[in-house]
């Protein structure tokens, strides 16, 4: 047993989902949603099921990320509580073994610790047969003559256990407990994300679609995670009673993001928001993840770069509730015509920020607010005063001509309006200068 | 009985200095009690950092925004506006400018790299205007709201998160409660919080650290102080 390849793996985190014989197919889909949870922990996921069990679930190579958690019971406690929203009645373990771990999945209670290799034969021998998956005929030959444990298999001959049974248990047997190699066929994580949750019920309520939609969102994260890549554009998915239009709505986020945490809080806003035209019935997440995501490292000290995440952060937020055009930064345009003089920008998804264009200030003086469309003036009323003008704009000959003396008037409450006369002598006010 | 007396609790919470630092105008009439209806013995106002009483020197707050507008300055504690608090603006009229009170203000604060948010502001901000004011363009954003309630509610986001220097919000119609919370929302942020409002507010009760009413005579614009934090209200006449 010298080149044993416990020591290129050595800690395995097995989940199994709660047992359902009736619902094969259901439980296999969430198998495969759980496998790409399971994928915050590991990029080397593996489904497993145990027949005999009902049992689905899957395990996860954590020898390379058990230092990040903070030690395998850590890790083990993390499983445990991320487990609990998404079912409440998985089982997790840990082992230095796939088999191993899968084993204590499917028949362990949730309490127990990680099984290290040093105590792994006493724990093993305690594992009940079932836990080998074998088929009838070998377990009913198996149990016919009294055998109850993993243990009391072991203590057969290898030779005569293969001869009478028709699955190779004794290879199993030795992955159990690490001395053959186990192969695995990895679990390939799809390119783009699409997962659909029916909820339990119909139903309004924002904070039951919002429930679903995190579980969702933690599938997401956990694929990101496991394959490096991040996200800036989500697409959620209301599905109504059949026949029935979807409801649908994105959310774009000011910068990539691989940690989903923030996108929840939006979520919650944009469903806030959202008027239903019936009850929902399932709510589907598409999402395609960015391939070329450098991730930022986190600083010391708050820095630059932490405040631009924040602000970012905090722009999604505002445009989640208030809508995608709602946050805009102001720019100045080479332009002289007032109107055209300036632009905003509404902070979309990818769009890099535009530099501000290199205009000098004009020199007249402008108004700090100006009128959305110049508003016509009848008269000037006589006690206006004229403070300052005329500055004559003449310029856009090439799509709207616009040749203008401009004045700045005042009124005796003070008031300061900017406006002008146009060559056929009508007047129009443009902005105040408050 | 063991009726509850406020002063005694304040006595007991707060240092004294042994004596009244000022003559007490309402000497003569004794302070009654109102729960037992006897004479309350005379002592003296606690003595704490947060109390400051009429006639001390202003407190000068630890860091200030740059007013920027000479007169007002020597007025404002500090020589400007505070952050972590409100600073309330109140306007006789549209075009009088109450707005460019505040534009030193945001340049200053955009030039150092702070975020400007100007939020339901009532007509489009004009670029080209900020920009003659020294405005970073870079650093502002314009959030257009649909009502009151969103606009508390963006002014309140942006103060807290921490990232924005300071926050114009223009509000019609918000209530006491609503106001408090921008208050709350600018001291967990630190951030300066400068709400614009109409001139039927100027009588109404407001949590605002300063309060300051802008009016025009088409001359001279008279900026008054209705309440300053930490030194006396005043007036102050400026060139229109």
């Amino acid at each position: 047993m010298s080149a044993s390849p416990r020591d290129l793996h050595r800690a395995w985190l097995a989940i199994a989902l709660p047992e359902s014989v009736d619902r094969a197919t259901r439980t296999a889909n969430d198998a495969h949603g759980l496998a790409l949870w399971a994928m915050r922990y590991s990029p080397l996921v593996s489904l497993c099921r145990n027949l005999r069990l009902g049992r689905y679930g899957v395990v996860a190579e954590v020898a390379g990320s058990t230092h990040l958690f903070g030690g395998v019971e850590r890790l083990l406690a993390d499983a445990r509580s991320g487990m609990v929203e998404r079912s409440p009645d998985a089982v997790c373990a840990g082992a230095a073994t796939a088999a191993g771990a899968w084993a204590l999945a499917c028949c362990g209670s949730d309490d127990a610790g990680w099984a290290e290799l040093a105590d792994w034969p006493g724990q093993l021998a305690k594992l009940p047969l079932s836990v080998l998956d074998m088929p009838d005929h070998d377990h009913d030959l198996l149990a016919g003559i009294g055998l109850r444990t993993v243990g009391d298999c072991m203590a057969l001959p290898r030779g005569d256990l293969e001869r009478r049974c028709r699955s190779p248990i004794a290879t199993r047997l030795e992955r159990l407990a690490g001395i053959a190699p186990d192969p695995r066929e990895w679990f390939a994580p799809p390119a783009h994300y699409n997962q659909t949750a029916e909820l339990l019920h119909e139903t309004w309520h924002a904070d039951a679609i919002l429930f679903t939609g995190r579980r969702l969102l933690a599938e997401l994260e956990g694929l990101l995670r496991g394959s490096g890549r991040a996200i800036q554009r989500l697409r959620f998915v209301l599905q109504h009673a059949p026949g029935q239009p979807e409801t649908s709505f994105e959310l774009a986020l000011t910068r990539p993001l691989q940690d989903l945490a923030p996108v929840a809080g939006l979520l919650r806003e944009r469903l806030s928001r959202l008027r239903l035209p019936s009850p929902v019935r399932g709510v589907q997440l598409i999402a395609i993840p960015l391939d070329a995501w450098q991730p930022q490292s986190p600083e010391l000290w708050p820095g630059p770069a932490e405040t631009a995440l924040q602000r970012d952060a905090l722009l999604d937020r505002l445009r989640a509730r208030l809508g995608s055009d709602a946050v805009q930064t102001l720019e100045a345009a080479a332009d002289h015509r007032p109107e055209v003089a300036w632009k905003t920008d509404a902070l979309g998804g990818n769009k890099p920020r535009r530099r501000t264009t290199a205009m000098p200030p004009c020199r007249g003086l402008r108004p700090l607010w100006l009128l959305p469309q110049p508003a016509p003036l009848a008269e000037i009323p006589g006690t206006w005063e004229e403070e300052r003008g005329p500055e004559r704009i003449e310029a856009g000959w090439w799509e709207s001509p616009a040749a203008r003396d401009y004045y700045v008037l005042r009124d005796a409450k003070g008031q300061r309006l900017w406006a002008y006369r146009t060559s056929s002598g009508h007047w129009f006010a443009h902005g105040w200068f408050a | 009985m063991g009726a509850f007396d406020i002063e005694l609790l304040l006595q007991g919470l707060y240092p004294t200095d042994g004596q009244t630092s000022r003559p007490d105008a309402r000497a003569e009439t004794p302070a009654v009690s109102l729960l037992s209806g006897k004479p309350l013995p005379r002592r003296p106002v606690p003595r704490h950092p947060a109390v400051w009483r009429v006639g001390e020197r202003p407190v000068t707050p630890a860091r200030a925004i740059p007013c920027g507008v000479p007169g007002l300055e020597r007025q404002l504690p500090g020589g400007g506006w505070q952050p972590g608090c409100i600073n309330e603006i109140i306007g006789h009229g549209t075009g009088i400018g109450e707005v460019s009170l505040l534009l030193p203000a945001l340049a200053s604060l955009t030039r150092k790299g702070e975020t400007v948010a100007l939020i339901a502001a009532p007509f489009t901000p004009y670029a080209p205007a900020l920009q003659q004011a020294g405005v970073d363009l870079t650093h502002t954003l314009r959030i257009e709201t649909q009502n009151t309630a969103d606009s508390v509610w963006a002014a309140e986001q942006a103060l807290r998160s921490g990232t924005c220097g300071a926050v114009l919000v223009w509000l019609a119609d918000a209530d006491h409660t609503a106001l408090r919370r921008l208050q709350l929302a600018a001291e967990a942020g630190d951030a300066c919080c400068f709400v614009l409002r109409h001139r039927t507010h100027a009588g109404a009760t407001s949590p605002a650290a300063v309060r300051v009413e802008v009016r025009s005579d088409g001359r001279r614009r008279e900026v008054r102080l209705l309440k300053c934090r930490g030194a006396q209200a005043g007036h102050v006449s400026l060139a229109a």
